[in-house]
């Protein structure tokens, strides 16, 4: 069994070219991704992107089509003991039985774990503000996420999957929900693989970050490198446009009239050249943030289109 | 779709349209199994009347040659006991002279065939009519359910429309109640008018009786449904008690009643001014819970909490396998023991009410004893069986994520619903056992009716029978509900149902045709050896797939070895009792205890947890 101190540079998912179909959309789409020991792993992308499916068959919740998955080594659905009992994992839909009181939900799942850690449960709860007599069916959105969480972090997991868990939730327990995971991942070492859809959230806590879009990851990698590779120029051209100019390098185009702001990844000569072909100066150049990077790669055809541009004068 | 009452029929339709198809195929069915019945009745009406003439089937259209030669009138008689499809389709008989006389044998035969239509048609149509209200019921109650919260009254997402809480009352009240009444006169007219075996003399079905009967049960159903989803477990009670009370009430008219025209009269009016107070109510309740009260009553609720404490769960797990029996015991067991409960209670208290006007207790054995085994054999045992099947989050048949992320074997989570589920049932025997003890004890006739059961010859193993069916009906179909691929309840309930119907006639079948006996031993063969052979390939991939112990394998194959060898020890008593074929009843023992189905428990359930 690996424990939470081994190589931090060990695969703890690895996911291979995996596809998945239902009826006629194509949810997974040739997945690659690779989550490494000790990461904080964001998994960014609009809804239907196909974040939910993916986390499903880190668990094996879902059996691959076509491509492997592998945790910790294992595959999921073969050794769903082997595997689950070192993940610890909060659902977007926080299923958890209504009938069940808190303290019962505790115990219930205390039995499958040897590695429960009582007093941090106790610690959570206390921390959490859970009363333990009260039902689950009776609690709010954000005492469910907690509940779901505790039931989730206590055992100390090598592993934690967390399925949008914030989505919903006010800022006050988003916060309280992402200290406890930014303590989990200071805990030796442990790996966590989160998807969310608030890219605040996402640049606060990842290491790693990877896009979807359509069943597909259209970007991944290193979330400092990303948010480095990304700039974005604001250009000013001599008479005013109708439509957004074609500029080479540029990933994305919003602006009207005389100022348009492009976004590029890396090539910034290349795009400069190309603004300087059609009379347009540079104006200024900033970094870009994970929002207008994730609006680039995955709604930029649907930001031009919901911002029509106006007649020019 | 221009008005809300419109858009409200349209869901009402669209949500439900394969309800509205299965309703369709009941009754296309059962009237052409009535038309068959109808058919061979005819048949022996003729051939008593008109005894020198035999018949000939001619088609409406004349195509089939009337053979008017001597002595060619035998293979006419055959064929007009065995008609052709064209028959149902508007063909007729036409007896043509000069025919030859039918022989004894013949009328004989004939009349075998109609007793035997007119029970089959009236068992099936009674049961798929059932069906069918039942059905309507669960349509018309609008009720969705949360994974959550369980079944909501009038959703709540209706309220926020801009419609009147009187409207969002009026249109499925007024459709459903309409629908019920459509679908009663339907039955009536093209199914059971036809059926001369539930009224043998000239008397007619009870129209007003039914048309005000079924209508009020429903407008009631909604009535509680709407105006209690606060209140879960008082609803779930009062919904019991009306449907049992419908039932009952349904059988009046043909039971044996010596004042039944004056109850008549006054139940009619019951029921109508029922109907005419239950949108009243309906609304007065839908109205405050839509303005956010009748949400629980508070005191009741605290009281229900503190006693739920008590019995909450303070020690912990000693392994997963304890907390799995625990869950399913505790989110599906209690409910089904309670449901029968009440059921049992409705059912002494209808008797209590009969002491009072005079009953005898000694006679009231089988009105105690038949309704609570009927219960428990065909509604609470396969309910209970769905019911252990579903998710203990959701209580649907797909697992919820919350269970199948817990780190089990999916043998270990399919076994301790098994365990769970013969737990339960035994539970529910003994309740049913002590409840009648009880009675008994309370009428003083706990002598008598030890007596009746312990001398009456067949008595004790009659009831083995019952229990034997009992578990055989609380597998039911547990792989088919444990994929998590087919709809929950009503609709496998009623596939269940159907399918045991099914059985039960082509059990019959054999026993009527004891000339197809070698046949019948063939296929029970066929049965048993497909049993088995399912059941070894099932164990085997699951012990490859590592989803249980070679230990879960030696117990449910020893259980089985051990239950088998006692029915086939005990089938030669049963078969004596009830002068069955030895040579039949012996393998089909060897059919009765499950196993087959334990073994593909867990594959099925591996198909449940990983999609």
């Amino acid at each position: 069994m690996n424990s939470p101190t081994s190589p931090p540079n060990e695969s703890v998912i690895a996911v291979g070219g995996l596809s998945r179909r239902f009826k006629s959309k194509l949810a997974l789409d040739a997945v690659n991704l690779n989550v490494e020991r000790g990461q904080v792993f964001g998994l960014v992308g609009a809804n239907g992107a196909g974040k939910t499916t993916l986390i499903k068959h880190v668990l094996g919740l879902f059996k691959a089509e076509s491509g492997s998955v592998r945790v910790f080594g294992l595959d999921p659905v073969a050794d769903p003991v082997g595997v689950l009992s070192r993940v610890g994992f909060l659902s977007e839909d926080r299923d958890l039985p209504g009938w069940m009181r808190v303290d019962e939900l505790i115990r219930y799942t205390r039995a499958f774990h040897r590695n429960w850690d009582a007093a941090y449960a106790g610690q959570l709860r206390e921390q959490f503000q859970l009363d333990p007599a009260a039902r689950i069916k009776q609690l709010s959105r954000g005492e469910l996420a907690k509940a779901g969480l505790l039931a989730a972090l206590a055992h100390r997991p090598e592993l934690l999957v967390l399925d949008e868990p914030s989505s919903g939730l006010d800022p006050v327990v988003r916060r309280e929900m992402l200290e406890a995971i930014v303590r989990t991942v200071a805990d030796e070492g442990r790996t966590v693989f989160f998807s969310s859809h608030l890219l605040d959230e996402i640049e606060r806590v990842s290491d790693r970050v990877a896009m979807m879009a359509g069943g597909r990851i259209v970007l991944q990698g290193r979330l400092d490198e990303i948010l480095e590779a990304h700039f974005r120029l604001t250009l000013r051209f001599p008479a005013p446009l109708r439509v957004p100019p074609m500029l080479a390098g540029a990933l994305h185009t919003t602006g009207e009239g005389l100022e348009w702001t492009a976004l590029c990844n890396g090539a910034r000569g290349e795009l400069v050249e190309a603004a300087a072909k059609l009379g347009a100066r540079v104006v200024s150049e900033t970094t870009a943030s994970l929002d207008e990077i994730f609006l680039a790669r995955v709604g930029g055809e649907r930001s031009v289109s919901l911002n029509p541009q106006p007649a020019a004068k | 779709m221009n008005s809300p009452g419109a858009a409200i029929a349209w869901e009402i339709w669209r949500k439900n349209r394969y309800g509205f198809l299965l309703l369709i195929i009941f009754f296309l069915v059962c009237v052409g199994l009535s038309q068959r019945a109808r058919h061979y009745s005819a048949l022996v009406e003729k051939f008593t009347a008109e005894l020198p003439r035999a018949g000939t089937f001619m088609s409406r259209e004349g195509t089939r040659p009337s053979d008017t030669r001597r002595g060619a009138t035998r293979q006419d008689t055959a064929r007009a006991i065995i008609p052709p499809p064209d028959l149902l389709l508007g063909g007729e008989i036409r007896y043509t002279a000069p025919p030859l006389p039918p022989t004894p044998p013949e009328l004989g035969e004939a009349q075998l065939q109609a007793n035997y239509w007119a029970e089959f048609a009236t068992g099936w149509s009674g049961v798929l009519l059932g069906l069918s209200l039942l059905i309507s019921l669960v349509v018309f109650a609008l009720a969705e359910s949360t994974a959550l919260r369980g079944f909501s009254g009038v959703p709540s997402r209706l309220f926020t429309l801009p419609v009147r809480t009187g409207q969002l009352i009026a249109v499925p009240m007024a459709m459903g109640t309409s629908f019920v009444a459509m679908l009663y006169f339907a039955w009536s007219r093209l199914v059971f008018a036809s059926l001369p075996s539930i009224f043998p003399t000239d008397a007619q079905m009870p129209d007003g009786y039914f048309l005000l009967l079924l209508p009020a049960t429903l407008a009631w159903f909604q009535t509680f449904v709407w105006i209690l989803p606060g209140f879960p477990k008082t609803r779930a009670a009062l919904l019991i008690v009306l449907i049992t009370a419908a039932a009952v009430l349904s059988g009046l008219p043909f039971g044996e009643l010596s004042r039944w025209p004056e109850r008549k009269a006054a139940l009619i009016a019951i029921y109508a001014a029922s109907l005419v107070m239950a949108p009243f109510v309906a609304w007065l309740g839908v109205a405050r819970v839509r303005k956010g009260e009748w949400r629980d009553w508070p005191a009741l609720t605290a009281l229900m909490d503190r006693i739920a404490n008590v019995f909450s769960r303070r020690r912990d797990f000693t392994s997963p396998a304890s907390a799995l029996f625990w869950v399913e015991c505790r989110r599906n067991g209690r409910l089904a023991l309670w449901g029968l409960a009440v059921v049992m209670a409705f059912i002494f208290g209808l008797n209590a009410i009969a002491l009072l006007n005079g009953a005898r207790t000694a006679d009231l054995y089988g009105s105690v004893c038949g309704p609570i085994l009927l219960f428990l054999v065909f509604i609470w045992t396969p309910v209970l069986g769905l019911m252990i099947c579903g998710d203990c989050a959701s209580r649907r048949l797909p697992v919820s994520a919350f269970q199948a992320a817990l780190p089990v074997a999916d043998g270990e989570l399919a076994f301790s619903k098994l365990k769970a589920m013969v737990a339960v049932w035994m539970g529910g025997w003994l309740m049913a056992v002590l409840g009648v003890g009880l009675w008994a004890v309370a009428n003083g006739e706990l002598d008598a009716w030890l007596n009746n059961f312990l001398h009456e010859p067949g008595q004790e193993i009659s009831l083995i029978a019952i229990g034997v069916l009992s578990l055989h009906v609380l597998f039911g179909l547990f792989p088919l509900w444990l994929t998590g691929r087919v709809p929950g309840l009503p609709w496998s309930f009623v596939v269940l149902l159907i399918a045991y119907a099914g059985l039960g006639n082509i059990i019959g079948w054999f026993d009527r045709h004891p000339n197809f006996r070698d046949a019948a031993l063939l296929l029970i063969g066929f049965a048993g050896a497909l049993k088995l052979s399912v059941a070894v390939v099932s164990f085997r991939l699951a012990l490859k797939r590592k989803l249980v112990r070679r230990g879960f394998v030696f117990g449910s194959v020893s259980i089985w070895i051990v239950g088998t060898a006692f029915l086939v020890w005990l089938m030669p008593w049963n078969v004596d009792q009830h002068i069955w074929d030895a040579t039949l009843m012996l393998p089909f023992a060897v059919l009765l205890f499950p196993i087959a189905r334990i073994a593909l428990a867990p594959l099925a359930m591996a198909m449940n947890r990983h999609r």
